[in-house]
């Protein structure tokens, strides 16, 4: 070897040396998950279950980055703080997938992350820490005002009873979860009228909210019939809604993103004239009468053939006329004369995919997708029996689970879960991807 | 005549159309609305049980023509009223009893029935065709083939003079259903396929947005029709190709034979990808573009002509669609209801048999005889059966040299292609195995007590028929 190369040789063998020895250095990390286990190591995430091993996969075409924390929560899913952002696994996929984060939550880069008993994602990144709705992907970014000093923190670990320290390097700081009260909600007034329950407010245009709670409370607003919380900004006003009557619920949201009791309100917005019934029907006969006549005009001196054919002919013309108009104007309750908007949503590359199926829990433990039929419920589609059991409290599940039990007494169920199946589009296919609890039941 | 006549639009709603197409649409659009009656009782019997008590309705948000109407929810003994009453036209409407009422009571009522279904729940677009279709038949002649009131009809001609073969074979109302249903299903198409250009672009065929609606409703064939986004660029470009362009088929028939098959094709791959469920009532409907009345002959003849392979691809082909429609059908209709299939299977032999023809010779001159004739040639759908008029005996007795006059004005003679004579009941028995709506019959002629019942019943009405002649109703022999 020639002396000059000497150093030049030393210097990459010190880099690989740097290299290796940060790998080796690096713990691997683990937690448990419903069947197994999952180790990471560097960017890669294994599933050992006895003795069958699986290397999971990344929706992400690079790959999720170095990981730094594991979340298991108590639904099976496991979120893995990493490099590239937060993503999520559950047992039934072997693939990672990116968490599609909603508003509020942290920004940055995830570096720590833990999940409370209450099933809340606590989420530490290289900017910002805070918590995450696991139902939803939305969050609330801590503030001074919260109780969490400005950072930045370089990791989040769980201390003694249930609490969390973030460190910096020196003292770390403590947040205890859990320890806030329910938050209520008090709704005083809606589009400048007095709220009143139950009673539909005639309102146009947005509607402001007026309403009282707790200090630092954040306001969500949501349709009945849709699951997603929609945040509200202060002061918090409502988009507008189209003609007809409609139903929405606003809560509270305390830091911790604890909810108060929905609070309900029922508005009817007027329809505009021209789709008031009496002016469509007087349209209606009015275009009528108006074919009626220039068929009988040409079929004149045709005898009470044509006559008779005329009023075919008008009536034929109305039909195809609706037929035409219902289709440009697309709705469905004027059936038989409706539009034709659906499936006409569109996806794209990484699109997620969402079906809600119910699954059933067999008392040994055993769990199958199953229908609301097997309750002896009529539906045009699953969702129409599924919504009350997401939207709706312990009561409605248990009453739920009890019809399933009742008509099928020699097949009882323990209890079930509402998961949201979900598929990431890829070029080669659907890939699927890890489910969101979004309600379970179980009886003892 | 109209001065319309003439006009594209005379042409296109008032062409007159063969009565037999008519009625054949008539019993298939009957059977439709069948199927979608058991189906649809599913939903709305239940609703109204807990309407009655029997637990909670689902919200009631009416369709407008119900809120126009100031319909309400109805109770489970008027919900079991209505269906009592829809199953019992929708017999009529098949069997042409009391056919164009039938038919009225069948429209009006099934339309009822959806929006109930509808108003506790969301409507669909998959029977839009079926109720147009419905709500037009009684504009036009329904009954007029293919059913008891057409019977009872030609035996009403005869009876005032009318030649018992003589009958209306077309009509320039019999169009109107299967025009409104064609429009109504190519309108439906276009405004599909347009919808999905206007409100999701061309992004639409990027073969991402058909692998997410796939995925979405996920059925048993949703992986792997979605595995392939190629594949799902091609299926989508061509669903939209085939559903915007569908109304060319008004303008030029021949194309058919791609439209069709490829809209029930899609109908069925969206059934098991997406779970929109058969949709056998949007197309199957599609029968309202097609010959009815000349389609037997056709498949008789790719059946019984030509190459074997082709008539082995005919078969095969004929037999999926029947499998097919057949299968769908009893997903909604009770499994008993298929010991009915083996009449029409055994009729469909009886048609594709090529022999077997017979010549009837009847008393021309006798009013009971003609008017028995006028039945017979009304039921006589297979075409087996000849009639050979006794007026003229000299051609009789040219072509059956082995018949005796005085004994066919006496009884009713029957002849095969080999010059077998059937006389009296024995006749009845022959033409039994001819006639595809008595066909059921058949067999239980030649039980011994039914034969033996059936000869003293046709001996009293054969001789009190020789008891009219002498009061001039009938002439006896060939001299009259």
């Amino acid at each position: 070897m020639r002396p000059r190369r000497a150093p030049v040789l030393l210097v990459v063998l010190a880099v690989w040396g740097l290299l290796l020895g940060g790998a080796w250095a690096q713990e691997p990390l683990e937690c448990p998950e419903p069947g197994g286990r999952l180790v990471a190591v560097g960017s890669q995430v294994t599933r050992i279950q006895g003795e069958r091993r699986v290397e999971l996969g990344c929706t992400e075409p690079g790959g999720p980055g170095a990981i730094r924390a594991l979340a298991p929560h108590p639904d099976g899913t496991t979120y893995i703080a990493a490099q590239r952002g937060l993503f999520a696994v559950s047992p039934e996929v072997d693939v990672l997938d990116a968490v599609d984060l909603r508003d509020g939550v942290p920004p940055g880069a995830p570096v720590g992350a833990h999940v409370d008993g209450r099933g809340k994602l606590w989420l530490l990144t290289d900017g910002a820490f805070g918590c995450v709705d696991t139902d939803f992907y939305f969050g609330r970014t801590f503030g001074v005002a919260d109780g969490v000093g400005p950072g930045p923190y370089r990791a989040l670990r769980l201390g003694r009873d249930g609490a969390l320290e973030l460190r910096d390097g020196s003292q770390p700081v403590v947040y205890r979860p859990g320890r806030l009260p329910k938050p209520r909600l008090q709704v005083r007034g809606v589009a400048g009228q007095p709220y009143r329950p139950e009673v539909a407010l005639a309102v146009a245009g947005d509607l402001p909210i007026e309403a009282a709670c707790d200090d630092g409370a954040t306001l969500r607003w949501r349709r009945v019939g849709h699951h997603l919380w929609q945040p509200l900004e202060v002061p918090p006003v409502v988009p507008a809604f189209p003609p007809g009557e409609h139903r929405f619920e606003l809560i509270a949201l305390d830091r911790e993103l604890q909810a108060s009791d929905p609070v309900p309100v029922v508005i009817r917005v007027a329809y505009p004239f021209y789709y008031q019934k009496q002016v469509l029907l007087g349209i209606a006969g009015g275009v009528a009468v108006v074919l009626l006549g220039g068929f009988l005009v040409a079929g004149r001196g045709g005898g009470w053939g044509a006559v008779l054919r005329a009023i075919a002919s008008a009536g034929l013309a109305m039909v195809v006329l609706l037929q035409v108009a219902a289709g440009l104007a697309g709705h469905g309750r004027s059936w038989p004369f409706v539009g034709y908007s659906m499936y006409t949503e569109r996806y794209g590359e990484g699109s997620l995919v969402y079906k809600t199926v119910l699954i059933g829990i067999w008392p040994d433990g055993s769990r199958r997708e199953i229908t609301p039929g097997r309750a002896g419920l009529t539906m045009d589609d699953p969702f129409q029996r599924i919504a009350p059991l997401i939207h709706g409290g312990d009561a409605e599940r248990r009453e739920f689970l009890g019809l399933c039990n009742r008509a099928q007494p020699h097949d009882p169920l323990r209890g079930f879960l509402v998961a949201s199946k979900r598929y990431r589009l890829t070029d080669q296919g659907p890939v699927a991807v890890y489910p969101v609890i979004l309600a379970r039941y179980e009886e003892s | 005549m109209a001065p319309v006549n003439g006009s594209f639009w005379q042409r296109f709603w008032y062409a007159p159309v063969p009565l037999t197409r008519l009625a054949a649409f008539r019993i298939i659009i009957m059977i439709l609305a069948l199927w979608d009656l058991v189906g649809y009782s599913r939903l709305v019997l239940p609703e109204a049980a807990a309407v009655s008590g029997a637990g909670t309705p689902r919200p009631w948000n009416p369709i407008f023509a119900f809120e126009v109407l100031g319909l309400q929810p109805i109770g489970l003994p008027v919900a079991t009223a209505v269906y009592t009453v829809l199953l019992v036209a929708i017999a009529c409407g098949i069997l042409g009893i009391a056919t164009r009422v039938a038919c009225l009571v069948v429209a009006l009522l099934a339309f009822y029935w959806s929006g109930l279904a509808y108003s506790f729940g969301k409507p669909h677009h998959d029977k839009i065709a079926l109720v147009f279709a419905l709500l037009a038949l009684p504009l036009a002649p329904v009954g007029a083939r293919l059913s008891i009131d057409s019977l009872i009809a030609r035996v009403r001609r005869v009876r005032r003079g009318g030649a018992p073969t003589d009958v209306p074979r077309q009509s320039e109302w019999a169009g109107i259903p299967m025009r409104l249903c064609q429009l109504t299903i190519a309108l439906g198409y276009f405004l599909a396929g347009a919808s999905k250009l206007k409100l999701g672009g061309l992004e639409w065929l990027n073969g991402y947005t058909l692998q997410g609606i796939m995925m979405g409703h996920d059925n048993h064939w949703s992986a792997f029709f979605a595995g392939n986004r190629r594949a799902c660029q091609v299926m989508s470009a061509g669903l939209v190709f085939t559903q915007f362009t569908y109304p060319v088929v008004l303008l030029w028939p021949r194309l058919l034979w791609f439209y069709i098959p490829s809209v029930t094709l899609m109908h069925l791959i969206t059934w098991h990808t997406m779970d929109t469920g058969p949709y056998m009532s949007l197309w199957l409907t599609q029968v309202a573009f097609l010959p009815l009345d000349r389609a037997p002959a056709a498949v008789r003849t790719w059946l019984t002509t030509g190459p074997l392979l082709r008539r082995l691809v005919a078969f095969l082909g004929t037999a999926a669609v029947i499998a097919l429609v057949l299968y769908v059908l009893f997903m909604n209709i009770p499994t008993w209801v298929a010991w009915f299939l083996v009449w029409p299977a055994a009729a469909a032999v009886l048609w594709l048999w090529p022999g077997g023809k017979v010549v009837g010779v009847f008393d021309g001159g006798c009013g009971f005889c003609r008017r028995a004739l006028a039945v017979l040639h009304g039921l006589d759908w297979c075409g087996k059966v000849a009639v050979q008029n006794l007026v003229q005996w000299d051609e009789v007795a040219q072509r059956f040299p082995q018949l005796d006059a005085e004994a066919c004005t006496r009884d009713l003679h029957v002849v095969d292609a080999r010059g077998r004579v059937s006389v009296g009941f024995g006749a009845y028995q022959v033409l039994a195995w001819r006639l595809p709506l008595v066909l059921p019959l058949a067999p239980l002629l030649y039980l011994p007590p039914v034969t033996t019942i059936g000869r003293k019943i046709y001996r009293g009405i054969a001789d009190g028929r020789r008891r009219d002649l002498g009061h001039g109703v009938c002439r006896i022999g060939p001299s009259g």
